[in-house]
């Protein structure tokens, strides 16, 4: 087992001094989000998305099922989400520490229990056949914030991916090949994201912590909003004690924070799409 | 949305057990339950019972897990097969669970004056011996009152709540019903500033609505705290007044302070 | 050498020995000690390695390193094909790491495939764009196929066999993992190497066709022979202390080159000995090609850094 070594506490002074004056290591201003980028792979919902330096690579594939018998009109979405040494050499393969596991319930929770998805829509064939999504994640490298940029890339991944579009004759699936009839994006009802806040003693709270901030910070609040100003998960444990006010503060700022994210969004998938033939016809 | 046969706020504005909206359920604190722990108490609210054992501070388990400066603190959660449904859905290892312990771990982390036992493990048991909703508020405060009956130092009461949202209308401390068909929000806060350590909501609510829940959550974690209070005070109270029948007089050498 | 003339054009406009372009990429992960992504076009790995590092108490050997070399498939978790994919690699870096002159040490090497392990939806390259789709409403049926289907295979039962996900890796991403690990543990530079390995794929389209090198997926799909090489590059290789670890499944007479020596055969489907020393003379020039990239990358990468 490899242990994480705490950082010398000259570089955690130097990092808290510079809090204080409202500076980061890398030149951010607290509340500012280390630089969004996607790569598009080859296929349709194969994307990597990198924040500074962490890097998630979000793949969605779809397979056709049966249904579940009391849920005869709901497709399955199916996350894989275990990080594997790759990230950093303290997660292990096939067992899961404490921080992995609430990385992985988070994003289960705010992409799953939110409804991103319309689960419906994923139907074929009432009770027979159903779409299965699989969206699997690989937690390329842990620079800090794992949980944001696993988030945002998979909702990239899931807004980028389509599916072949389908026919149904009688009880006859036909499913037509890309070449045949170009394939159908998602139907979806939201972009839920996850905003990571980290907390330092009596300093503001910063957005997007690197991995030094968030090693030395005393605590974090995650907040996954969509840009319809709604809160979707929040997570909160242990750390700081905050007040109303400072959690509704934050808020407040995850709402032009998700605005910009998700615009970001649609400019990257809009310039992918200029390069990209879906509609063969 | 599975059962949404079931009436949340009916029409005299009661809700399915005939509770108001702002009111808790009935709960009963005991102090010390566990014949060998350092410190247990068993929190009832309403129907859901969770026993919370605490150890230590003890010697670590595994010495390369103990930290020099400080206490390490680990919970383990279980779950009664008979607490809900009968059918042993949870088994120990499930994730929620391990998230729920990792929860209680991050909330009293900075609650405990962890540098006062340096070297040392606090072992923290946590067993719901049934659930009706509201699994971690109940372990959390639970675990508050064993660590005060462990005689562990700690800054401050960590109190919990649960908090769903009817429409516009907020209702405290759901039972299992009202946990899934409403957006909720777990709250604990420290009692005394008023300030939130654990928040935790899982369902979309709107950004308006939700400062209405946090004020609310930390309303009620007051009132719980005055309970619970009350209760650590009239046990500590008993002692003091034997003691104070075998030593003779006030010379059990401990006072507490009105 | 080839049989094939060299004006002969591939469907991807290829000449037949022509490899596809490459992506050689050093040092993009931030917590890793190396890292490595490799690509012959579309067919890509990405790589880490760290190391030396604090190692499990079981885990650990008195007298050398323990190397753990993990897969990871680009969807779903690691089968028997993911598995397959670490025995090779296990066969092939043990020898070319210096693993003793770091005893009770752990190295770390994770290999993760950037492209989709099961073979393409249909053996055209019209539409590489297209979603990875299988159909197991009924898994009782799926064949259990091995990869290679017999070379008869024809394009209309293409349909049935990709039910079944759990393919194992073609030859292309084979080599690709092969070659990012290197790549990884060269940018780490923390753990001495007797060699080099690099690998390349080899197929045979046809009987009387000549050999291509680096056959793209639906080549490789159509192929009736493939072949994986991975040579060893370095100065007097074959003084390391063990001599005998060629991995190969055929009994080849190893060359005794001064600079670089076979490490890893697999081969698959029907072919001759004629043709199989075709292969192994076209890998010697295809690897020496592809060290050569790797080489005025490295140097690139190790410039850039030098002005930092």
């Amino acid at each position: 087992m490899v242990r994480e070594i705490d950082p010398p506490s000259i570089q955690k002074e130097f990092l808290l001094a510079a809090l204080a004056e409202g500076k980061r290591l890398d030149g951010r201003i607290p509340l500012e989000q280390r630089k969004i980028e996607f790569v598009f792979g080859e296929e349709l919902g194969n994307v990597e998305c990198r924040l500074g330096k962490t890097a998630v690579l979000a793949q969605v594939t779809a397979s056709i099922v049966k249904p579940r018998d009391d849920r005869p009109y709901e497709g399955f979405l199916l996350i894989n989400s275990e990080i594997g040494p790759m990230a950093s050499s303290v997660y292990e393969n096939g067992r899961s520490s404490d921080s992995e596991i609430l990385i992985t319930r988070l994003l289960e929770k705010s992409i799953r229990r939110t409804e991103a998805i319309d689960r419906e829509a994923l139907c074929i064939l009432a009770g027979g056949k159903v779409w299965q999504l699989r969206l699997t994640l690989h937690f390329l490298s842990d620079s800090g914030n794992l949980l944001d940029c696993a988030s945002l890339a998979s909702m990239m991944a899931l807004k980028h991916f389509r599916k072949p579009d389908v026919e149904v004759i009688g009880d006859e699936v036909i499913i037509h090949s890309p070449e045949e009839r170009a394939p159908v994006p998602l139907a979806m009802h939201h972009t839920p994201l996850c905003l990571t806040f980290a907390y330092f003693e009596n300093l503001s709270p910063i957005l997007d912590p690197t991995h030094l901030e968030s090693t030395l910070c005393s605590g974090t609040l995650t907040v996954t909003m969509n840009a319809q100003r709604e809160i979707c998960v929040l997570s909160k444990a242990g750390g700081t004690p905050l007040s109303v006010e400072e959690i509704m503060g934050v808020v407040r700022v995850g709402v032009d924070k998700v605005r910009d994210m998700v615009k970001i969004m649609d400019e990257a998938l809009e310039k992918d799409r200029e390069n990209r033939v879906v509609e063969v016809r | 949305m599975s059962s949404s046969r079931i009436e949340i706020l009916n029409d005299g504005g009661l809700r399915h057990d005939a509770r108001r909206p702002y009111e808790l359920r009935s709960t009963s604190f005991q102090l010390d339950t566990h014949p060998t722990a350092e410190g247990s108490s068993t929190v009832t609210q309403g129907l859901t019972t969770v026993q919370v054992s605490v150890f230590g501070p003890r010697e670590p388990k595994s010495r390369s897990t103990a930290s020099h400066d400080k206490a390490i603190i680990n919970v383990e959660v279980g779950v009664v097969p008979w607490a809900q449904g009968g059918g042993g859905k949870r088994i120990r290892g499930d994730k929620r669970l391990q998230e729920i312990g990792a929860s209680i771990r991050q909330t009293f982390e900075p609650v405990i004056m962890t540098h006062l036992y340096p070297r040392s493990e606090i072992f923290i048991n946590v067993q719901v011996l049934s659930a009706d909703g509201g699994i971690l508020p109940t372990a959390i405060n639970a675990t508050t009152l064993s660590l005060i009956s462990a005689g562990i130092s700690i800054t401050d009461y960590v109190c919990s709540v649960s908090i769903g949202l009817h429409l516009t209308q907020p209702l405290l401390d759901l039972s299992y019903i009202e946990e899934n068909d409403l957006p909720n929000l777990i709250l604990a806060s420290l009692t005394n500033s008023g300030k939130i350590t654990l928040a935790q909501m899982e369902t979309r609510l709107h950004l308006d609505r939700f400062q209405e829940m946090l004020e609310l959550g930390t309303e009620a974690c007051k009132v719980l705290k005055d309970e619970m209070d009350q209760v650590v005070k009239d046990n500590t109270g008993r002692l003091v007044e034997r003691m104070n029948v075998r030593v003779g007089g006030g010379g059990g050498g401990m006072t507490i302070d009105q | 050498m080839a049989s094939a003339g060299p004006s002969r054009r591939r469907s991807d406009g290829r000449k037949p020995h022509e490899i596809r372009p490459l992506t050689i990429e050093i040092g993009e992960l931030d917590r890793a000690d190396g890292s490595g992504r490799f690509g012959f076009g579309a067919t890509s790995a990405l790589a880490s390695c760290s190391g030396p590092l604090e190692v499990r108490l079981n885990q650990e050997l008195p007298t050398r390193a323990t190397l753990e070399i993990s897969h990871r498939p680009l969807e779903g978790v690691g089968a028997t094909a993911s598995r397959a994919l670490i025995t090779t690699l296990e066969s092939i870096y043990p020898s070319a790491l210096r693993l003793s002159l770091y005893p009770r040490s752990l190295i770390q090497i994770i290999v993760q495939s950037l492209s989709s392990s099961s073979a393409p939806t249909l053996s055209t390259g019209r539409y590489n764009e297209s979603p990875e789709i299988y159909i197991d409403t009924e898994p009782e049926t799926t064949e259990k196929n091995v990869w290679p289907q017999p070379p008869t295979q024809s394009a209309l039962a293409v349909d049935k066999k990709e039910k079944s996900p759990n393919t194992s890796y073609n030859f292309s991403s084979r080599a690709v993992s092969i070659n990012s690990a290197t790549l990884a543990i060269l940018d780490a530079g923390s753990i001495a190497m007797t060699h080099l390995p690099i690998a390349i794929s080899i197929a045979s389209l046809s009987d009387d066709d000549g050999l291509v090198v680096d056959p793209s997926i639906e080549e490789e799909y159509n192929s009736i022979a493939r072949f994986g090489f991975a040579w060893s590059f370095g100065k007097n290789v074959s003084l390391r202390e063990d001599q005998n670890q060629k991995d190969s499944n055929m009994d080849v007479d190893e060359e005794e080159d001064e600079e670089m020596e076979l490490i890893w055969v697999e081969s698959e489907g029907k072919f001759d000995k004629e043709k199989f020393s075709d292969a192994l003379e076209l890998s010697k020039i295809a690897c020496r090609q592809i060290l050569s990239e790797i080489r005025a990358k490295l140097g690139e990468t190790l410039e850039c850094k030098r002005l930092q």
